[in-house]
């Protein structure tokens, strides 16, 4: 796609100039309209209301903790394939990592056994190491590339 | 089940709002309110120990690091900040896919009798600080130095990246 003679600088590939960046970068950073706020609130309202009638009465299993946990490793996984900012992608993957410690906890307490709680401090353990090193890398590639964006880092493309 | 219901519909719905929202900023916001979620279910499952440190760890200290380098990166620099709307359609497609084979695959166990029982009840003791040293101490004591040393090279590894190159 692109020569090795020729890399784009940061941000020629995508479809958008300076001057839309300029022109669009107001409107997103200014606070979001309210009455889109209070809808997206209306809608997780509704959803807790009819999630609960469907569960009413039930006590919580195993099965929906881990549910709930496949759930939301899901759309971590989904932000890691469609978001391009570097830095989200790493938020997206601290998402993973917490979904699979719901589902640790949700079978220490099934079977009683604590050893599921120490597996999960591990793994904060181990995403907080991960996380400081990522974000160092991020800062010394923006140092050098002026770009947190994934797409412009095509050097060692094939 | 009420506290299931409502911080499990919170943790979701903040985890969904994030991937689509183009504000570092915000989505860093809402990674905190997903992360405190999860932190009331690890309550309602009885880890005390790992409620109190999933705030300290999750919420306190790494969405903070996460907002430090946003900051650092340039809060007046408006691509850091925001993205382009670059979302094709291949990447939706590609990763619509992707979490329909995920949860076709884990579905079917999920749906077996045995995680469908009631959660049995447990010692009072079950989540605290003292019953988790314990294990920490005893059965995994190797794991947790191993730990101990990879916070270490963490911390040299970053001192390594963050000094500037001399030119």
């Amino acid at each position: 796609m692109t020569d090795a003679t020729n890399i784009p600088a940061a941000g020629e590939r995508h479809g958008w100039d300076e001057a839309t960046i300029e022109a669009e970068a107001p409107l997103s950073v200014a606070p979001r309209h309210l009455p889109r706020a209070l809808m997206a609130a209306a809608a997780a309202l509704i959803l807790v209301v009819i999630v609960g009638i469907v569960l009413h009465g039930r006590q919580p299993t195993v099965a929906m903790y881990v549910w709930l946990s496949m759930l939301i490793f899901v759309v971590g996984a989904f932000g890691v394939l469609i978001r391009r900012n570097a830095l989200v992608l790493f938020m997206c993957i601290e998402l993973m990592l917490n979904a699979a410690n719901i589902a640790f906890v949700a079978f220490a307490r099934a079977s009683g056994n604590v050893e599921g709680h120490a597996i999960v401090l591990f793994v904060m353990i181990v995403a907080a190491a991960e996380v400081a090193v990522g974000l160092a890398i991020i800062v010394s590639i923006f140092r050098r590339r002026h770009s947190a964006n994934v797409d412009d880092l095509t050097t060692l493309k094939w | 089940m009420t506290l299931f219901v409502v911080f499990g519909a919170l943790a979701l719905g903040a985890a969904v709002a994030m991937i689509f929202q183009r504000n570092s900023v915000h989505a860093a916001l809402l990674l905190v309110l997903n992360l405190l979620s999860v932190a009331v279910l690890f309550l309602s499952l009885g880890a005390e120990f790992l409620f109190a440190s999933q705030i300290i760890v999750y919420a306190g200290a790494i969405v903070v690091l996460f907002l430090f380098v946003i900051m650092l990166l340039g809060v007046d620099r408006s691509e850091v900040i925001t993205e382009p709307r670059t979302f094709q359609r291949r990447q939706i497609v590609i990763g619509g896919l992707s979490a329909v084979v995920l949860i076709g695959a884990v579905a079917p166990v999920l749906t077996s009798k045995t995680l469908s029982e009631k959660l049995p009840s447990v010692p009072k003791t079950f989540g605290s600080a003292e019953t988790i040293g314990g294990v920490l101490f005893q059965t995994y004591l190797l794991p947790f130095e191993l730990t101990g040393l990879l916070l270490l090279v963490a911390t040299v590894g970053i001192l390594m990246l963050a000094k500037k190159n001399p030119r």
